[in-house]
């Protein structure tokens, strides 16, 4: 799989034994961030289910990213959540509009354990 | 003596005489294959003339066609731009000015990205001197965001006399979850109740999904009350936990969108919450002429660069 370049941002991809791991980079700033990261995150979860992986998504490097992106990373979250693919977030709470968004997203924190919120740091 | 003179003579003369048509013939020869060559030239420049004309007429008829393919264009563009227009008339229709009232000031700032915009906000007088303020940020930017907004709009509509905030926003999460399914009707919304007392003191009770925090001016710098909430419109039911709390008169509270903070001038620099907390922490200025203070720092911090997001504010404040 390959990373993704888009304007100011940049999502990374790393594979490990248990995880595909994008490391957003740089400022997801387009006005319509979805028609890039559609595509891209479908890629991703094609390759997570058929490698039998989780998805990891890491912001703590992230500048910033605008409300547009938000919708497209919680339709990330549903559509994981609908193929089974567990996904886990990693964010830096120390950064407000880190925790402004990623807090709204705790609503899919469920017994199901298909998704996870995880403050960086904590292990 | 004389006779063999004079053959010499002739004999030159005819020499000469031969010399002179060689030279004439040659030049004859180098002037009638110049005249050729004229004269192939002459014809190639007239058929060169002609496919000129013919390119030059090609070259009109494609201007001819630019020139309509342009004004079709402009056309369209007038169409759109007063379409848009009208969208922008439609939008502000529901959008309130500031209602007039002897306990309470408001100050609305309201800035869309575009014509139209994703922000939504109501103030709604709920029973005397009482008043439920409502903001929602609707996810996309321009017409498709401004369309939802007119769904939310009348979404609250249906439930903004619930008896609390945050049962309006749960009742209100409930009907865009339910009623338009697909249509990425997620939003993040503030709600807040201003109830005025007797005693010069007045009780807030706030809600908020995902939304940025409320800011309360007791003097000049802010206090921020967060409240960790989720995004409206994403699963049927959801849970909102209050915040309430008491202030004197002449504290300023206000509910904004994302877009009044995170915005980004053709510098580089980000608008944030300091000049926001000196505008309305000015006690020198009343609400309105704050907020129209806070108007103008944000303009010239834009200096007519477009904005990245819609950006509202709503400001309210108690008189004793």
């Amino acid at each position: 799989m390959e990373s993704l370049r888009a304007g100011d941002l940049k999502i990374d991809i790393v594979e490990v034994d248990a995880a595909v791991r994008l490391h957003w980079l740089g400022m997801s700033n387009e006005r319509q961030p979805e028609k890039v990261l559609k595509p891209f995150f479908a890629t991703v979860l094609d390759n997570a289910g058929s490698t039998n992986k989780a998805v990891e998504l890491h912001f703590e490097q992230i500048e910033r990213f605008n409300s547009s992106t938000i919708l497209c990373i919680i339709q990330l979250i549903q559509e994981a959540r609908h193929r089974n693919i567990r996904l886990e977030v990693v964010y830096d709470p120390s950064r407000k509009w880190q925790r402004l968004s990623f807090d709204a997203l705790r609503i899919f924190d469920k017994a199901d354990g298909l998704f996870a919120l995880r403050p960086m740091g904590d292990a | 003596m004389t006779l063999t003179v004079e053959m010499s003579e002739v004999e030159a003369l005819r020499a000469e005489i031969r010399a002179l048509k060689e030279q004439l013939d040659n030049k004859t020869r180098i002037a009638t294959r110049a005249m050729a060559t004229y004269q192939q030239r002459a014809l190639q420049m007239e058929e060169n003339a002609a496919e000129l004309r013919a390119a030059n007429d090609e070259v009109h008829r494609i201007n001819e066609r630019l020139s309509d393919t342009l004004r079709m264009l402009e056309l369209r563009d007038r169409t759109i731009t007063n379409d848009l227009e009208q969208a922008q008339r439609f939008q502000q229709l529901i959008l309130p000015d500031p209602p007039p009232s002897e306990r309470v000031r408001f100050g609305v700032f309201y800035r869309p990205a575009e014509l139209v915009g994703g922000d939504v906000y109501d103030i709604y007088e709920r029973r005397n001197g009482e008043f439920r303020v409502f903001l929602a940020d609707a996810t996309g930017h321009g017409v498709q965001a401004a369309l939802r907004t007119m769904l939310l709009k009348a979404e609250y509509d249906r439930v903004k006399e619930a008896n609390s905030p945050e049962q309006t926003l749960t009742a209100l999460n409930a009907n865009i979850a339910k009623r338009y399914p697909g249509l990425e009707m997620q939003c993040s919304a503030s709600c807040f109740d201003i109830v005025p007392g007797d005693n010069g003191r007045s009780r807030i009770r706030y809600a908020t999904a995902a939304h940025p925090p409320m800011l309360v001016f007791k003097d000049r710098k802010a206090t921020s009350l967060y409240q960790a909430g989720p995004f409206l419109g994403v699963v049927h039911a959801i849970e909102l936990e209050p915040i309430e709390l008491e202030i004197e008169a002449g504290t300023r509270v206000l509910i904004y969108s994302d877009g009044l903070e995170d915005q980004w001038n053709a510098s580089q620099q980000e608008f944030g919450l300091d000049r926001v907390e000196a505008a309305i922490g000015d006690r020198e200025r009343d609400l309105r002429a704050a907020v129209e203070h806070l108007i103008n720092e944000w303009n010239l911090f834009l200096s007519g660069t477009s904005p990245d997001d819609d950006a509202t504010l709503i400001a309210a404040e108690c008189v004793s």
